[in-house]
């Protein structure tokens, strides 16, 4: 089970002493199974191709994520080469360590459900997947169905869907509140708050795990901020760059299960994963930050 | 979708690594797209004759079809799933312009006392590469080269519909429009400059054929 292999790799490799409290874990609703707070997103990062200089910086990215208790990886077959460098990393790593591998279906990829997961566990090289969604509500209906059966086969072992940009809300409120889903992935971060309205209220009453995708608005928070010197009240809730202030903000969301920040940066790596640890801002911090950001 | 799959970082790169690997075919579009260049340089009042004509023609073929075949469906289908449907406007571009040149009835001029545009432009492809490379801090090798990538190419093809004697064959001109609007959205999305070009030079080589288009073809020169 992921549950116990990441946590034992997480404070077994913790390099940093800043970093020695127990990462921040969080429940899978449906099982209770629990998961690092936070992900890795291969969106553009990982889609390098063949080029060798950039696979490596992909390796390495991967390397101090799970080296650092990061737990999702998450990748889709419509991210161009990237399931094939993930695999291509995770093939690569001296100590593999534990994961939580997470890709979605897309029709446009080509063939039908079954075709594209074994296709993303060839990629991967997987027997199976722990999450399987489908990739911005594409033909949701056939694919939720096919992956839903092919859990009840054990061929995967949780069901999702997904969307961003904010789009399509109301049509996954409505699979949400009719359909047994185990993960839902949308878009939020501190200037893109749309899904606190319906999505996170209605994910944590139905007892469904959030995945947050762009948590920094595609790199785009850190172009907001731009110079301006990071709070001194951040250091109240143990953020010590903004990407941390960013992460915390959106783990600090009782809905939220984890967040997937994508980089092919490895030291954004060791910025990203400092907000697993040490305390959240509480209801009057997070207001205190959005109004902050937005005065920015 | 408001993003590419992939970033300015990794076009450069696969451009490097598209150069290295496809060298003879790059280097037989640059070659074919200098030739070009210094044809229509040459030109005189009456324009290219209906060899050297067909032979511009093939070359285009040949271009287009490099663009759409090694470069799109090769190298970056595996990156951008629209990669092979704009892989098929090239390869149907090779397709026209083969016919074209088996034709043999398309005449080009630039003649460099009354209609230079066409000269300019067809240089100002072979510039693009540089133009890219400076904006893309790319590495070494990570050129976009007329006669192989994409927007060069289609640069090299407006001078050319610019330079059309007669009547512009409406199938001539779909990789200009279609990709003046697919580079221009592409590089909008990975915030570039360079891209914008095909499009400019677009709009330039309509105009330059509004107000002193090449001379028409003589009767004799249609049969």
């Amino acid at each position: 089970m992921m549950t116990a292999s990441a946590a034992a790799l997480a404070t077994a490799v913790l390099p940093d002493p800043a970093r020695s409290a127990a990462p921040l874990l969080r429940p899978i609703p449906s099982t209770g199974e629990t998961i690092p707070a936070l992900g890795l997103g291969t969106w553009v990062e990982f889609n390098v191709g063949s080029v060798m200089s950039l696979r490596n910086v992909c390796l390495e990215v991967t390397r101090r994520f799970i080296a650092q208790g990061g737990g999702m990886i998450d990748s889709s077959p419509m991210y161009g080469t990237a399931e094939e460098v993930v695999g291509w990393s995770l093939a690569r790593l001296e100590r593999r360590g534990a994961f939580f591998s997470a890709s979605k279906v897309w029709t446009p990829a080509g063939g039908g459900t079954e075709e594209q997961l074994a296709r993303s566990e060839a990629l991967w090289g997987l027997k199976r997947f722990d999450l399987m969604q489908v990739h911005n509500l594409v033909d949701w209906r056939e694919h939720l169905a096919a992956l839903t059966a092919a859990k009840a086969e054990g061929r995967l072992r949780y069901v999702g869907i997904t969307t961003s940009h904010g789009l399509r809300h109301a049509e996954m409120a409505e699979i949400m509140a009719k359909h047994p889903v185990d993960f839902v992935q949308f878009t939020y971060n501190v200037l893109d708050r749309e899904a606190e309205r319906r999505l996170l209220p209605l994910a944590a009453d139905r007892g469904i795990a959030v995945i947050v995708n762009r948590p920094f608005r595609r790199g785009g928070l850190f172009g907001h901020v731009g110079n301006a010197p990071l709070p001194s009240w951040a250091a109240e809730f143990g953020a010590g760059n903004w990407a941390q202030v960013f992460l915390k903000y959106i783990l600090a969301h009782p809905a939220v299960t984890c967040a997937i920040p994508a980089t092919s940066v490895p030291a954004h790596i060791d910025e990203n994963m400092g907000a697993l640890t040490g305390p959240l801002p509480d209801t009057a911090m997070r207001r205190r930050i959005v109004e902050h950001v937005e005065s920015l | 979708m408001t993003e590419l799959p992939y970033s300015v970082e990794v076009l450069a790169a696969v451009l490097g690594d598209f150069n290295r690997t496809w060298w003879p075919a790059v280097l037989a579009g640059l070659i074919a797209s200098v030739w070009i260049m210094l044809a229509l340089a040459r030109t005189g009042d009456t324009g290219l004759g209906q060899k050297t004509s067909r032979y511009v023609c093939f070359a285009v073929a040949g271009m287009s079809l490099a663009v759409g075949g090694p470069f799109l469906l090769g190298t970056m289908a595996a990156l951008d799933f629209m990669a092979p449907a704009y892989a098929l406007l090239w390869l149907a571009n090779a397709v026209v312009f083969l016919i074209l040149g088996m034709r043999g009835r398309i005449r080009f001029a630039s003649p460099m006392r009354r209609h230079r545009p066409p000269v300019a432009i067809v240089a100002f492809a072979a510039i693009y590469p540089m133009l890219f490379w400076l904006e893309t801090d790319a590495p070494p090798l990570g050129f976009a080269l007329p006669g192989s990538a994409p927007e060069p190419t289609a640069i090299l093809i407006v001078g050319l519909m610019s330079a059309i004697r007669g009547r512009l064959p409406v199938a001539a001109a779909a990789v200009p429009l279609v990709w003046a609007a697919v580079a221009g959205f592409n590089g909008y999305l990975l915030d570039l400059f360079t891209p914008f070009a095909v499009a400019v030079t677009l709009l330039a080589a309509l105009a330059a054929r509004a107000v002193m288009a090449p001379p028409e073809l003589t009767e004799g020169e249609k049969t």
